[in-house]
């Protein structure tokens, strides 16, 4: 699913971090936990799997295509398309009701048509993820495990091969917390979703595959 | 489409925020845009009235307010001709002449005292009853009829010319004969009367009625060998009937009575430049051409209104001014979200789109306000107009 081959990234006009894969695999339908300290380049990590970023060197290859010879525009479509999102901080936008902001991405798409199975698709996920009389409401009238289930629904309603969230849990308490990974983790067994979670949280660990610490691949620790 | 939906819904959200920017950027472009088109709607409202008026003779004076009067009824103290020089008009043989007395108003619409041959050159045709055909009867215009709630049968009193004159005549009662039927012109808002009624309600003519004999002995409150007071049951105007028509009568001499002005209708242009040289020579009379009276005054708005455009200019500088930095603000605090949406997957035009799209669609939404204000204003302007003109 996901392959890195002696991949070095810097970021532009810095010296003090970079950040080496000799070799990376990820399976199709594993659950990873990237852990390290802050600064190790777990969000670079998930950057350059999402095409976020681009390496110096090296190769990249995600769902059978190589990132290093997509251009900017397909490598958009691709992360649109195949891969979901979720953020720390829930990123959405104030401005949407829950079942747009689910909808974003189809926004974003225009190529992507909004039938009535899309409606249908919406109105499951949002009851599983427990949302259905929350979905007319705007991000500011839910409570803050709402909003990340918002996200997380955002994150799968293009029915993505590659999950990434980032550090979904850390703004939540425990119970929303758990709420939270749990909905990741059903989700990605059910569709058999890559699902690749940034954590501090040592307590969720055991709910992944496997675990890789990110620091092993940085030159420079706690930088940037 | 869709990222349409994004930008109307942000400005749903900020809606109080974008109503304010929408009635400025409505207002910033209606003013320039509604001054352009009512000095439009004025010129054609003067010109057409202009040009559908050859030449007017009148004492001399301001040739605007000769025109203003003659043409427009709006009422000026202007110096009069005596009717001698319609006549002399009339037996020149250059031109055919229709004289004008307009003076008096009758709830406050202009009395026009003239001949039948201005309803014939002006083809007003009553829609209702008839022309004036004697002393005492009004035609009335279709906007007075409309605003006075006026029928053929009813009466119009005029206005007393001044409530301090203690020599002033009373005003005159006039019989409503009929309403001309809607001309869009200054015609729909004057009441019409012979030149004669005119020259009554002046007090030139005047007709006797026999307090002494025919009043109920009641109402005589003191009579002396010279003198007859009665009260109020009689009535304080004059009032043209057919049982008194016969008493009116005119004192003086007729060629010597005012006219305010005279339309002149030359046969030919050699007649026209024959009468032309007459009034430029002559000491006390004028002859003007309304539409060179217009254009000359048009002249003078179109520089005001250059002046206005530029002034429009800056205030239009200053919006769009304002306009940019509300964008580079709101492009400021959107940042996060844009940066959002393009780690989701938006594409780079997707995000131009949205950066201007809340601008583009009020100043869109604006524009179409100003121009649906404009449209509107101007169509009452437009009415208001051609019934001045």
């Amino acid at each position: 699913m996901i392959v890195f081959q002696d991949v070095r990234f810097r970021y532009p006009g810095s010296d003090a971090f970079a950040l080496d894969v000799p070799e990376l695999r990820i399976g199709e339908g594993e659950k990873i936990a990237l852990v390290g300290p802050s600064g190790s380049g777990k969000t670079t990590i998930v950057s350059l799997i999402a095409g976020i970023l681009s390496p110096e060197r090296g190769s990249i290859v995600v769902d059978d295509v190589a990132l290093e010879r997509a251009d900017d525009s397909a490598r958009r479509v691709f992360r649109l398309r195949r891969i979901g999102l979720v953020f720390q901080e829930f990123e959405l936008l104030e401005y949407l009701s829950a079942t747009e902001n689910i909808l974003l991405p189809y926004f974003l798409d225009g190529t992507m048509l909004l039938e009535d199975k899309t409606w249908v698709a919406v109105r499951e996920l949002a009851a599983r993820c427990g949302l259905s009389d929350k979905l007319d409401r705007l991000p500011a009238e839910l409570s803050q495990g709402e909003r990340q289930r918002v996200a997380i629904c955002r994150a799968l309603v293009m029915k993505p091969k590659l999950l990434i969230a980032d550090e979904p849990t850390a703004n939540l308490d425990s119970v929303n917390a758990a709420t939270a990974m749990d909905i990741l983790i059903e989700f990605s067994r059910r569709d058999k979703i890559t699902c690749i979670v940034i954590t501090h949280d040592k307590q969720l660990l055991p709910a992944f595959d496997r675990v890789i610490d990110v620091s092993r691949f940085s030159g420079l620790r706690g930088a940037p | 489409m869709r990222t349409l939906r994004l930008t109307f819904r942000h400005l749903w959200f900020q809606r109080w925020r974008s109503l304010i920017l929408l009635l400025a950027i409505s207002l910033t472009i209606t003013v320039p845009i509604g001054i352009h088109w009512l000095i439009a709607a004025f010129q054609r409202s003067m010109v057409a009235r202009a040009v559908s008026t050859p030449f007017l003779v009148g004492a001399k004076g301001s040739p605007f307010d000769l025109m203003l009067n003659d043409a427009y009824f709006s009422l000026r103290r202007i110096d009069t001709v005596p009717y001698g020089e319609f006549e002399g008009l009339e037996n020149d043989g250059f031109a055919a002449a229709i004289p004008l007395h307009i003076f008096f108003t009758a709830k406050k619409c202009p009395i026009v005292g003239t001949t039948p041959e201005y309803y014939e050159f002006r083809h007003l045709m009553p829609v209702t009853g008839t022309v004036p055909l004697q002393i005492g009867d009004a035609t009335i215009g279709s906007a007075v009829a409309r605003r006075l709630n006026l029928h053929v049968g009813d009466t119009l009193l005029s206005d007393p010319a001044g409530i301090y004159d203690i020599a002033r005549t009373f005003p005159l009662n006039m019989h409503i004969v009929g309403v001309f039927r809607e001309s869009s012109t200054a015609d729909d808002q004057a009441v019409f009367v012979d030149l004669k009624t005119a020259w009554i309600i002046e007090g030139i003519g005047h007709g006797h009625q026999d307090i002494v004999n025919k009043v109920a002995s009641e109402a005589v409150l003191e009579r002396t060998a010279s003198n007859v007071t009665v009260d109020d049951s009689v009535p304080p105007y004059t009032e043209i009937t057919d049982s008194n028509i016969e008493s009116f009568h005119f004192h003086g001499d007729e060629s010597q009575f005012p006219l305010m002005g005279i339309i002149v209708l030359p046969k030919d242009d050699k007649s026209a430049t024959i009468l032309r040289g007459r009034y430029h020579v002559s000491k006390d009379r004028q002859m003007i051409e309304p539409l060179a009276v217009v254009e000359e005054f048009l002249a003078v708005v179109f520089r005001v209104e250059r002046f206005f455009d530029l002034v429009f200019v800056f205030v239009a500088a200053a919006t769009m001014a304002f306009i940019s930095l509300i964008l580079l603000l709101s492009i400021q605090i959107r940042k996060r979200e844009f940066a959002t949406l393009r780690k989701i997957g938006a594409s780079r035009a997707t995000l131009v789109w949205l950066c201007i799209g809340d601008v583009v669609v009020l100043l869109i939404g604006a524009s179409l306000i100003a121009i649906a204000i404009s449209c509107v204003g101007v169509a009452f302007a437009e009415e208001w107009l051609k019934a001045v003109g």
